[in-house]
């Protein structure tokens, strides 16, 4: 069987080489038939180029020198390695190889963006493909990862382009200004003193965890959002056993989890952890704690008073009791069938899962701080901003200095200040998605504080064009005109009572949110441990939330540390020093 | 001298037959060549990725260029805090399911043929085969539903016989239990088609001898019916063999949970975690090599005994 099953694996290999194969040869026909006039003659200019604009700056069609909108002509080809997703729509018979970038890139700037090959970024698929492209060395033009492993990689192999003087040389005022704006975002994406790649912007604030609610539940019960851990406990089993729902059938949830605990973006655990003090976000917040020692955020004391909170909730049925087989899936049917009424989730929870209910009952959940322990400073886990995609282009491509050339005519295009028009034809419906630089200036910490000054003066003259459209949105669905569930999506967030405020305006200035040390550059013992320590951690809340022995807890810390944990908080102390 | 001559006569007959006998078989030798050479590139070419397990593997460095450093991965590998737990889990599932594997559909098979019209056999047939071509990933969906403690079906049947509901993927001393009955469940239709192929070889006078000796059913199938299936009995329990660290990755991984690890992580769900999410190539080969070394001691060893005991042999 072993045989077998490894056998046919291979030949499963074999099939989607050949189809990858069959691909690449489409993508290429295609190219042919579009560009057969330009081909040849971009392929021979493309390699001479650079040598021309110095030699003859004046020379017909030939872009300027550092001219950050210089047009190529004729045109010069750009191969991309696409991450798809199934967000992703096209329209009016759009492909990846024609659509309304790749036209607006040629047009403007003369870069025929081509396909190196489309590979799903929400499984492995991406992933594996960027792999084998590294292992045989056949990277396309411009690709982009977060996986900072497989960045060192191709940077030691020499695949990586140097962008550090293109991006000074031909960067537009707004790129220009967001790389000191963001200065972790740029680090990250330098290795050795050198820019290999542009960075996604990071603001990881927006993060940070809240309770949200279900509005109609507190009224039937007459009770109130609760600003304490004994409150929360109270309001779970208010919400469990006192019927919230008004059904007169006991079919309701008290707080939602499901078995991953913290990795996933919402019935999660971090929120409550972090009432005590405890900073999680999925397995990866490593900090200093106030001593100044390298820790992780689960050692932390306030985890086994949290546990002891959640294992007597367990108990009482307070939490659902097969919460260690439902994953997030099963949660969002149970939100989406009104029998769960709260949970701890990320701030966009009004665009998902929240939005189920609402659609199918028009209930409303609001956003709350999360809840006070007594003798516990709130604290929530955010990942290090130095972390995300990367767009990188390929050291054997001739011409670097188109990727900083695409980035320059998107942040042009695609910006807060954009008309309608532009909106619905480059950004609208996930459309920025076919475009290889896409920048996604973290939209919530940027336009949370604008969207709320606005509400306040309810004037929103000063706003950029396409925040008057949400500022519009908002009120529409305060009045109640507007009653789609984007609306309501983005009235969760950015809506006075919404959760950017809490975040921007309690969370941040109170300092509620640490940011794990760990960069991409992580210790091989914790790339190496982080799945048994991983198991380890999950094992242990498991069993202690199901009603193992409290002071199991004190055995998951000793066995942690033994299992290359202790390695890893050394490894991580001297990689990143106190300061 | 005659006989000289005719025994001369054979020999160059013979050899021409040969001759033409080859001639006339070679294109079906012919036809075997692509998958002979299927089995080639992909069986045994690609083994010299079994170097992997032996090297800090950099796919960027490829197989030629990353560094050798002999059993250091072996090392790593058993050193991990569970493994043991992890291969005695493998090993107790795995085991389990073998043994229920063999003895459900030689049962199923039995009891189906004495079943006198062929219309409720087939159909009972092709009832029982049908789990086998659903996915895990499917099942385990239907699963969790069927044996949720709060409002599935099995427990509704359990508390109606006044038994408490038993949380069949949340409990530690269930979860294996679960897997081997739903994994014997899925597979054992597909048995018992190839058992049920073996009874229709058996010939039809040893049963009608056995009435004129007075032998009852029972009598018929101990002495008639499962002697002349052994040798069907044995070549799939050789075969099973292989699985002997198999615990079943899709219906694992799709059903366990941090609650159960404790006895439900086995080697797969361990070489996943490890090999494919952490992207260590080289711990996760030396774990798979470790699976096929044991695996191919346990085939050798059973067909070593199966030729011993019952006389059987492939080769």
């Amino acid at each position: 069987m072993k045989q077998k099953r490894s056998s046919s694996l291979k030949r499963i290999v074999g099939l989607s080489l050949a189809f990858l194969l069959a691909a690449s040869l489409a993508a290429c026909a295609s190219n042919n038939g579009t560009n057969a006039s330009s081909d040849q003659s971009a392929a021979t200019d493309a390699s001479s180029s650079e040598s021309d604009t110095t030699t003859s700056d004046t020379s017909s069609g030939q872009p300027a020198d550092n001219d950050p909108y210089g047009k190529y002509d004729p045109p010069i080809n750009l191969s991309w390695g696409i991450n798809t997703s199934a967000v992703q729509q096209f329209k009016d018979g759009d492909t990846y190889e024609n659509n309304i970038w790749t036209r607006k890139y040629l047009e403007d700037l003369g870069i025929n963006v081509t396909v190196a090959f489309t590979a799903d970024g929400s499984t492995e698929a991406y992933r594996n493909q960027m792999n084998l492209a590294l292992a045989s060395g056949d990277l396309p033009d411009v690709f982009k990862t977060n996986d900072y492993v497989f960045i060192k990689q191709a940077y030691d192999a020499g695949y990586l382009a140097d962008l550090s003087q293109v991006y000074k040389d031909y960067a537009n005022d707004f790129m220009a200004m967001v790389q000191p704006k963001y200065p972790d975002s740029y680090d990250y994406a330098t290795i050795d003193g050198k820019l290999i790649g542009i960075p996604q912007l990071q603001d990881n604030s927006q993060f940070g965890i809240l309770l949200w609610i279900r509005d109609d539940w507190l009224a039937n019960l007459g009770k109130e959002a609760p600003k304490t851990v004994d409150e929360l406990v109270a309001l779970a089993r208010a919400f469990t056993f006192d019927d919230p729902d008004g059904n007169g059938v006991d079919d309701t949830f008290g707080l939602g989890i499901n078995k991953n605990l913290v990795t996933s973006n919402y019935c999660t655990l971090l929120g409550f952890i972090g009432s005590f003090g405890v900073p999680g976000f999925d397995h990866s917040i490593y900090y200093r704690n106030d001593a100044g020692e390298m820790t992780f955020s689960y050692l932390e004391p306030g985890m086994k008073d949290a546990l002891a909170v959640l294992q007597s909730m367990y108990a009482e049925g307070i939490i659902d009791r097969e919460f260690s087989v439902k994953d997030t899936a099963m949660l969002e049917q149970d939100i989406g069938s009104g029998k769960l009424g709260m949970a701890f989730g990320m701030q966009w929870g009004t665009w998902l899962p929240w939005n189920l209910a609402f659609q199918n009952e028009q209930a409303i959940a609001h956003p709350y701080p999360i809840p006070t322990q007594e003798g516990y400073t709130a604290r929530m886990g955010i990942q290090s901003n130095a972390f995300g995609d990367i767009t990188m282009v390929n050291a054997n491509y001739k011409n670097p200095e188109a990727l900083v050339k695409l980035y320059n005519v998107y942040s042009d295009t695609v910006n807060p200040d954009m008309d309608d028009e532009t909106y619905a034809i480059y950004d609208a419906d996930e459309q920025y998605r076919f475009s290889p630089a896409v920048i996604n200036e973290p939209q919530e910490p940027t336009y949370g504080p604008w969207l709320k000054e606005a509400q306040l003066k309810n004037d929103a003259s000063d706003l950029p064009r396409n925040l008057i459209t949400r500022f519009n949105t908002i009120k529409d669905f305060d009045a109640g005109s507007n009653t789609g569930s984007d609306a309501y999506g983005l009235w969760g967030q950015y809506s006075l009572g919404g959760s950017m405020p809490i975040i921007n305006d309690f969370y941040v200035p109170n300092n509620m949110l640490i940011q794990s040390v760990v960069g991409g550059v992580q210790p091989d013992s914790l790339v190496k441990n982080s799945s048994v320590l991983e198991k380890i951690t999950l094992q242990a809340f498991t069993e202690i939330i199901m009603g193992a022995d409290i002071d199991n807890f004190d055995k998951y810390v000793q066995d942690w540390l033994a299992a290359g944990g202790q390695q890893v908080l050394e490894d991580l102390d001297k990689q990143y020093p106190a300061e | 001298m005659n006989t000289k001559k005719i025994a001369n006569h054979k020999k160059t007959f013979a050899r021409q037959g040969k001759v033409d006998r080859a001639l006339r078989e070679l294109p079906l030798h012919l036809m075997l060549l692509p998958s002979l050479l299927l089995v080639l590139i992909y069986s045994y070419g690609s083994m010299a990725g079994v170097g992997i397990a032996f090297q800090n593997f950099v796919p960027t460095k490829g197989l030629f260029d990353s560094e050798w450093v002999g059993m250091a991965n072996f090392k790593t590998l058993f050193s991990l805090p569970d493994m043991w737990q992890v291969i005695s889990n493998t090993l107790f599932i795995s085991i389990s399911k073998m043994i229920g594997g063999v003895i459900a559909p030689v049962v199923f098979a039995l009891l189906l043929n004495e079943f006198r019209s062929s219309a409720i056999r087939r159909s009972l047939q092709t009832m029982v085969y049908l789990p086998n071509f659903l996915s895990w990933v499917i099942l385990a969906g239907i699963f969790i539903d069927l044996l949720s403690p709060s409002n599935g079906i099995v427990n509704a049947g359990l508390k109606a016989f006044g038994i408490e509901p038993i949380f069949f993927l949340g409990d530690k001393k269930w979860f294996p239990i679960t897997m081997i009955v739903t994994d014997i469940w899925k597979g054992f239709g597909f048995g018992s088609v190839i058992y049920l192929a073996a009874l229709t070889g058996i010939d039809p006078s040893l049963y009608e001898s056995a009435v004129i000796d007075g032998a009852n059913r029972w009598k018929q199938t101990l002495h008639i019916t499962l002697p002349g299936i052994t040798s069907t009995i044995i070549l799939m329990t050789v075969l099973s063999m292989a699985n002997v660290l198999n615990g079943g990755f899709d219906q694992i991984y799709n059903m366990y949970n941090p609650s159960v690890y404790a006895t439900g992580d086995i080697l797969d769900t361990m070489v996943y975690r490890l090999g494919i999410e952490q992207v260590q190539y080289s711990l996760a080969t030396a774990a798979g090599l470790f699976k096929s070394v044991v695996s191919l001691v346990f085939i050798l060893a059973s067909y070593y005994l199966a030729g011993k005991f019952a006389g059987y042999r492939i080769f």
